[in-house]
């Protein structure tokens, strides 16, 4: 039963880490985003950049935030309908997650990646293998637009982490990961202002990615003004328990 | 590809312009023709739990918006569609949910007072997320105490949804899908540990399905139960009933309905649920069953092109979706063309 929770909580995480940025590309390719260009909406008159600071990452009650270097952690809208994400993990960022994961009593090395490969990555991602994480990896840009910054296959923590997967579908024990590592993507996104039937209030809708006609994508961001008169930028996925926020400086 | 379609607009209005104006001599009418505005397409709602969400459903996820039954049927009558579903949902969760006011940009609170039509999938998390294995297991044995209990939670909670939403939205039209039945022999719903004790006590493979069958009439009851005491209150989208004729006929398709973790539809699964809404659309009459059979087959035509190129998207596949006569038969066409292939999404 400990072992089962344990599993679960590792597993949650992996998909709290790797699923929310997916969801955010699902549906974008070309022929929906040119349908999506119908839809009416307007972009940030400048590039706005919202930092996302540690506290202001909520993950199920995890301090998920503690991985990631605030100052390289951020939405950004550009006055041409093209936006990124960028979420780079501190230098100590494993030995924040061992300590993070030893709270929830669990343990990395402890994953059955293969199993979570087989039941929801290939179906995901068909095609998918941890056999070649570089083509995986590929796979994961060319299909979701998300790049993975900063892993250089040369370095001898990176290869020892292939290594173990390829050979033992589980990550090593230590993870030795190089600086600058991190998540990144590129995308487009438009902006519509859509009151409420019920109290009236006008919500400013930051549509990401691409939809089909008529649809809506996954996420749909909030942009707001803080009690400082700061704008800020609130990402929240309901089955996952996160809220995200960024903050203009 | 902007210039083709600006083009083929042109053309379009061009061509309904000529029609009008044709029409308008022919009953003498000219001087009176005014322009009828199109009317806005109707708002879909849907609901519930991760089958209606459709994240762990759709493969690979970038089809989500051609997979998923919410987008299927969005698309194919060109309803402005939203999905609301939250996976893990139970009943109780997703009561508090639809109640709360809108708070972000999703406006949920907005949508579900607006909707025109709402679809739901609920119910079977009350019995996923709460010992199913042991659930089962119990059940097999002719202990019911634990799947009693769950349902009569779980039929408080339905009854107050269903209530609520008809206090909100009394005008809406409302589909509620039955829970389909999962568990087969090599099922992965349930543990091999749950499947050896029920071999233990002497139960077979058919045997083992027809205690999941069981359950589900008990849970899928509350619904039938519901609409019995509200005559009209909403349509049933019978899914288990549709999964299990499937499972019947053909055992191997039957299976091939659930994704690779056993609980969730697979593409076909989806395909067959949004078939179901679309027929339940077209006898409420609010859907064109030629204009949906048409947007069908051209999104599976393009899925064809798009993901098997060189494999599956082949003259005579395509040739089969064109010729069928109905959505049932554009599913059957593209999923038996399909089978085996994997999908190349990726340049």
């Amino acid at each position: 039963m400990k072992k089962a929770r344990r599993t679960v909580t590792v597993i949650l995480l992996a998909l709290v880490l790797v699923l929310p940025l997916s969801y955010l590309t699902a549906c974008d390719n070309g022929e929906n985003e040119d349908e999506a260009e119908t839809v009416d909406g307007y972009y940030t008159e400048n590039t706005v950049r919202y930092y996302i600071k540690a506290n202001d990452i909520h993950v199920m009650e995890l301090p998920i935030g503690l991985l990631f270097e605030p100052s390289q952690t951020y939405f950004e809208l550009r006055p041409d309908g093209t936006m990124e994400i960028r979420a780079i993990f501190k230098k100590n960022f494993p030995a924040v997650l061992k300590s993070i994961l030893q709270t929830a009593d669990a343990d990395l090395s402890e994953l059955d990646v293969q199993g979570i490969v087989d039941t929801y990555v290939l179906e995901l991602m068909p095609a998918f293998t941890l056999k070649d994480i570089p083509f995986s990896l590929g796979l994961l840009e060319a299909t979701l637009g998300l790049r993975i910054e900063g892993l250089d296959f040369e370095y001898k923590g990176v290869k020892e982490l292939c290594d173990s997967l390829a050979e033992t579908s589980r990550l090593p024990s230590v993870l030795d990961l190089p600086e600058g590592l991190g998540v990144v993507y590129e995308g487009k996104y438009r902006i519509k202002d859509l009151t409420s039937e019920v109290t009236g209030k006008t919500f400013r809708a930051v549509y990401t990615g691409g939809s089909a006609a008529n649809g809506e994508p996954y996420m749909v961001l909030t942009m707001a003004e803080n009690d400082e008169g700061k704008e800020t930028l609130s990402l929240h996925i309901e089955f996952l328990n996160i809220t995200v926020t960024g903050t203009t400086l | 590809m902007r210039f083709r379609r600006t083009i083929a607009i042109l053309l379009t209005v061009a061509f309904a312009a000529v029609t009008a104006v044709s029409v308008a001599v022919l009953l003498g009418e000219e001087k009176d023709t005014v322009p009828v505005p199109e009317p806005e397409p109707m708002l879909i709602t849907f609901w519930g739990d991760s089958i209606a969400e459709g994240v762990l459903g759709p493969s690979p996820l970038k089809e989500r918006d051609s997979y998923a039954y919410f987008a299927v049927v969005g698309r194919d009558n060109g309803y402005i569609y939203r999905n609301r579903s939250v996976s893990g949902h139970q009943t109780s969760h997703m009561l508090e949910y639809i109640k709360r006011p809108d708070e972000n940009a999703y406006m949920n609170d907005t949508l579900l007072r607006t909707s025109d039509i709402i679809h739901i999938s609920i119910l079977g998390n009350d019995l996923l997320q709460n010992s199913l294995g042991s659930m089962v297991v119990n059940y097999a044995k002719g202990n019911t105490a634990s799947l009693d209990s769950n349902v009569a939670r779980a039929r408080a909670n339905f009854t107050r949804i269903m209530d609520y939403i008809e206090e909100v939205n009394p005008d809406a039209f409302v589909m509620i899908n039955t829970v389909y039945n999962p568990m087969f022999e090599g099922s992965v719903i349930l543990p091999s540990s749950c499947i050896d004790e029920m071999h233990a006590i002497g139960m077979n493979e058919e045997e083992i399905r027809a205690t999941g069958t069981a359950m589900l009439a008990e849970l899928n009851g509350i619904i039938f139960d519901y609409l019995e005491e509200h005559e009209n209150a909403y349509v049933v989208i019978d899914a288990e009933k549709e999964f299990d004729r499937i499972f019947r006929e053909d055992e191997e398709r039957g299976k091939g309905l659930l994704y690779n973790d056993g609980v969730h539809p697979s593409n076909e699964g989806h395909a067959v649920i949004a078939d179901l809404i679309q027929r339940a659309l077209e006898k409420a009459g609010l859907a064109d069953e030629a204009k949906a059979l048409a947007n069908y087959k051209k999104l599976r035509t393009e899925q064809l092109a798009r993901l098997y190129a060189g494999t599956a998207d082949t003259a005579v596949n395509r040739a089969r979706i064109a010729d069928a006569a109905s959505v049932e038969e554009v599913t059957d066409a593209y999923f038996r063309a399909t089978d085996g292939y994997t999908p190349v999404y990726y340049d």
